[in-house]
């Protein structure tokens, strides 16, 4: 079974994601960073659990693989994960970035996101 | 080759690499990724301390010249210091590891890789292969103070001397 997650691997591929879809949850990881390969599964999951096509989609950004990427939204810390409604950053829970492994904090955002998601595909 | 004097305009087109400080709590991990910094363009809008060590974490460096800078911050911040920018001829990754053993634990003080040693180089400023032990104080892009230690031990670019130089 494919996972949910999306993985551009340039700026054009995320900015196309994040053109087809309200609300782009993205986790910016390094192959060599332990913390991002604990994240992962978790990631993954949730994933699974809060994507609403069209509304919420999930993303993994190799720093390494996707440089333009990266360097666009400034990311000097692995694991970063950043949410963006209709192309631009937002807070999500007051945090526009979480910084680091922090699953509670993570688990938190999506399940805010996909809240706010199924209220939209609703009105859509 | 010249060494920078008082008097001197920073040179332009100088950067370094580094990791930011990021507020890592003690449950959490990242792992940092070093990005460029720059020094022309942030020292013509700041009063800052450049201050150059051979190594991190080797004796003198740990024990002798960075301890000072890092108890005197609140004094440098009272005489207009914006940032104390400390540099080294190892990579952005020892740097940023060598902040966070000193428990520097904010912006304050930044820990910067001198890339190939090319600024230390252009100096003049070198020992052997590393960065020479030096001080400079830049203020809003104007060289200050420019002082390299003579000998081993840490004189003209401890915390005192630069704060002395500070009025």
């Amino acid at each position: 079974m494919a996972d949910k997650v999306h993985h551009p691997s340039s700026l054009p591929e995320l900015q196309a994601l994040m053109s087809s879809t309200t609300y782009v949850a993205v986790d910016f990881f390094a192959d060599w960073c332990p913390p991002c390969k604990q994240i992962a599964p978790i990631w993954t999951k949730l994933a699974e659990q809060h994507t609403v096509p069209g509304q919420l989609a999930f993303a993994k950004v190799n720093v390494d693989h996707a440089q333009d990427v990266a360097r666009a939204y400034r990311v000097t810390a692995m694991p970063t994960f950043m949410f963006f409604k209709e192309g631009k950053q937002v807070a999500v829970h007051g945090q526009a970035m979480i910084q680091g492994a922090d699953p509670r904090a993570i688990m938190a955002a999506a399940e805010k996101l996909n809240g706010l998601a199924k209220k939209r595909a609703a009105e859509a | 080759m010249t060494a920078l004097q008082k008097g001197d305009n920073f040179p332009s087109g100088v950067t370094f690499d580094y990791i930011p400080h990021t507020n890592d709590k003690t449950s959490i991990n990242t792992c940092g990724v070093p990005i460029k910094y720059d020094a022309s363009k942030e020292f013509a809008s700041k009063k800052i301390i450049l201050v150059a060590v051979p190594g991190a974490f080797t004796g003198t460096c740990s024990e002798k010249h960075l301890p000072g800078y890092i108890t005197n911050l609140t004094r440098f911040k009272e005489k207009g210091v914006d940032q104390i920018a400390v540099i080294a001829y190892n990579d952005a990754y020892v740097m940023s590891a060598w902040g966070k053993a000193q428990g520097v634990q904010n912006d304050d003080i930044i820990f910067l890789s001198d890339t190939n040693v090319s600024f230390s180089k252009n100096l003049g400023w070198l020992k052997g292969e590393r960065t020479a032990r030096y001080a400079l104080i830049v203020d809003h892009g104007k060289v200050v103070y420019a002082e390299k230690e003579p000998a081993r031990e840490v004189t003209v670019s401890s915390a005192d001397a630069v704060l002395a130089e500070l009025a």
